[in-house]
């Protein structure tokens, strides 16, 4: 029997079969279009379902849209909605694995995103009311888009709620009760369609499901590690460096002034010869000579002040590093110099470098190209001050790798009668753990994470330097 | 929404042929007739008369509509796609895939004897066999090509397939129903 016979055969005997009711052709479309605005309603904060449910919706959006877009006018605008719709969740979902991802959650910007998502959402739901409006009129028959019509008036509605960023219990409660009312509704859309439905062309499809699925979902699926992974590390412009140690008098000078001669190692020439004339210098060792590191990251830091004429004070932290991370990922050093509780005023300009050898080689890489912008705000205080931020990837070949950073600070004229603390800062190391540690953060999203609850996606040490007129220069401890 | 006690009280209200029942089934289930007929007949005056012809045989038969035996949406559209081959074969044209003569033979037939009777029954639970095996997808999709003769593009389009997924679905299908019914089939 060829082909073409047991075609002919299949067309003659399926009469024989008792009639069989066709699916209708709207359902499919719809259902899509029901789940997909679903699911970017929905914000589920676990298991990342916040970002991939809003991904699976918009997709189902758009597969639902698709073959509806030649039904009349607003469901074309809904067509295009619902791209603008994926094209939109796509790049927050692409930009929240970039140091973009901060300033995108970061208020106000995060709570007008949040606006035009519901915006977006609202004009989708009514472009589908008023073009099921449509399918009815096309079909002679008098429309039934109640369902459409109520959660075209509850998104208007949840709209309006989060215009007017009402918070409390009873608002939220209100905004539950629409949503569930707007699911409801959503459910009901396809069945009031009925008969109707028959009456809606569709439009062919050129890429299939599968394939549109496949692209959408595959590309942000291998797009989000690889941008992790490309801005969870640093890339390091290395130089060769040699040693310097030239104005041999002035640095016996600082060393018999209390400079650990091992950081001072470290410093350039230029940066030795600014110290010229210093009065006084206060070093603390983190951990203390002896005493045993075991959770202390980085190996050994030292907070230095040289206090120099004109009542300045230069700052210097230095670290070493002996442990070198898993995936070389980034690291992120900031120091705070918390000016409301201290007499001194640092000004915003961070000098540094980052050190190792490799091959007996010595090599540099200067950390103060790193700086971020200042904080102009402090540490909550309302006195204008700078923290330091300084991101950068520890090199995988390099020995006995280490770094410093140091600031300037004006000493206030009654610092030497104060009975409080002469300078305070907060010194943070962070180190995601995982290059894939979702969104992307910035290293005060780790400070504020690691101050509320610890976390394994990331490391973070943090120490509070002090100085103090009867104790000198300190680790506090946090 | 048109629930099930608005289409019984439809029913109800042609069965006892109150005037603007016709209407209000005309208004309600118009887009479903012309959807069932739309494939079968490509003249778009051909489509209308049929669409007459399928209301007035809805109308006239709704006595024999037996709500235990199926949906009503169902009932509606075998006599519609009925009344289009019906009208195709009054038009001497026939689907080019299909001996015309074959087309009523779900009907009942007078003339047919026993073993032809007993022979379609056997042809037929064959074929239900087979299907049953198919996913409900694919079995929507033979439906649609074999039963309501819809083209591949209407099925891809309706689908959300394109328009080669569409022949390649089909294709599997046959091949898979041609390996089940094989052996059954042989003339």
């Amino acid at each position: 029997m060829t082909d073409r016979d047991f075609d002919q055969l299949l067309y003659q005997r399926v009469s024989y079969l008792p009639p069989e009711p066709i699916s209708g052709p709207w359902r499919r479309a719809l259902g899509c279009i029901c789940w997909g605005l679903i699911l970017i309603t929905v914000t589920l904060s676990v298991l990342s379902l916040q970002y991939i449910l809003p991904a699976v919706g918009s997709l189902l959006l758009y597969l639902g849209f698709r073959p509806l877009r030649k039904a009349g006018p607003w469901l074309t605008l809904g067509y295009i909605l619902s791209i603008v719709q994926a094209l939109y969740q796509a790049a927050v979902i692409l930009l929240l694995a970039t140091p973009a991802g901060p300033v995108l959650t970061a208020q106000p910007l995060s709570f007008r995103l949040g606006l035009l998502a519901y915006l977006l959402r609202t004009l989708l739901v009514f472009a589908l009311w008023l073009g099921l409006r449509g399918v009815f009129r096309r079909a002679g028959q008098r429309p039934r888009t109640a369902a459409a019509a109520g959660v075209a008036a509850c998104y208007v509605l949840m709209l309006l709620l989060a215009l007017g960023e009402t918070q409390g219990a009873l608002p939220l409660l209100g905004f539950l009760l629409l949503f569930l009312c707007a699911v409801a509704g959503l459910f009901h859309i396809s069945a009031t369609l009925e008969q109707a439905g028959y009456a809606i062309p569709f439009a062919p499809v050129r890429v299939s499901t599968w394939l549109v699925s496949l692209l959408y979902l595959g590309i942000l699926a291998v797009a989000v590690p690889l941008l992790l992974f490309h801005f969870n590390h640093v890339p390091l412009d290395a130089s060769p460096a040699q040693a310097e140690t030239g104005q041999a008098q002035l640095r016996q000078e600082l060393v018999e002034l209390g400079f650990p001669e091992e950081v001072l190692a470290d410093l350039t020439d230029s940066e030795v010869a600014a110290l010229e004339g210093a009065q006084e210098i206060y070093a603390a060792r983190s951990p203390q000579e002896g005493e045993v590191s075991s959770d202390f990251r980085p190996s050994v830091t030292y907070f230095i002040q040289v206090n120099l004429p004109g009542d300045l004070a230069r700052y210097y932290l230095w670290f070493s590093q002996s442990d070198f991370p898993e995936h070389g990922l980034r690291e992120s050093l900031e120091v705070d110099p918390l000016t409301e509780f201290s007499q001194t005023r640092p000004g915003c300009d961070l000098q540094g470098r980052l050190l190792w050898e490799e091959g007996g080689q010595l090599y540099q890489f200067p950390l103060s190209t790193q700086l971020k912008s200042p904080s102009l705000t402090g540490s909550g205080g309302s006195t204008p001050s700078c923290s330091y931020v300084v991101d950068f990837s520890l090199p995988r070949q390099g020995e006995h790798v280490r770094g410093y950073v140091s600031y300037e600070a004006q000493l206030l004229a009654d610092y030497a009668d104060s009975i409080e603390d002469i300078h305070v800062a907060m010194v943070y190391f962070h180190r995601p753990a995982t290059w894939l540690d979702y969104p992307w953060k910035s290293p005060e999203q780790y400070q504020a994470a690691g101050l509320a609850h610890a976390s394994t996606k990331y490391s973070s040490y943090q120490n509070i330097v002090r100085y103090f007129h009867t104790d000198g220069l300190y680790w506090n401890g946090v | 929404m048109h629930n099930d006690r608005e289409i019984r009280a439809l029913i109800a209200a042609m069965e006892r042929g109150e005037p603007d029942a016709l209407e209000r089934f005309r208004t309600l289930y118009t887009p479903l007739l012309r959807y069932i007929i739309a494939p079968i007949l490509s003249d778009p005056r051909d489509r209308e008369e049929c669409l007459a012809d399928a209301i007035h045989r809805a109308w006239e038969k709704i006595h024999s509509y037996e709500t235990a035996r199926g949906n009503f949406s169902t009932w509606l559209s075998a006599i519609a796609r009925n009344a289009a081959l019906n009208r195709l074969r009054e038009l001497g044209r026939q689907p080019q895939w299909e001996p015309l003569e074959d087309h009523a033979h779900h009907l009942a037939d007078p003339s047919e004897g026993p073993e032809q009777v007993l022979l379609r029954n056997e042809l037929a639970a064959a074929l239900n066999r087979a299907l049953s095996q198919l996913s409900q997808r694919d079995r929507d999709i033979f439906l649609r090509k074999y039963y309501y003769y819809q083209s591949t593009a209407q099925i891809a389009a309706e689908l959300g397939l394109t328009l080669r997924g569409a022949e390649g679905r089909l294709y599997r299908i046959r091949k898979r129903l041609q390996k089940d019914l094989g052996g059954e089939w042989h003339d």
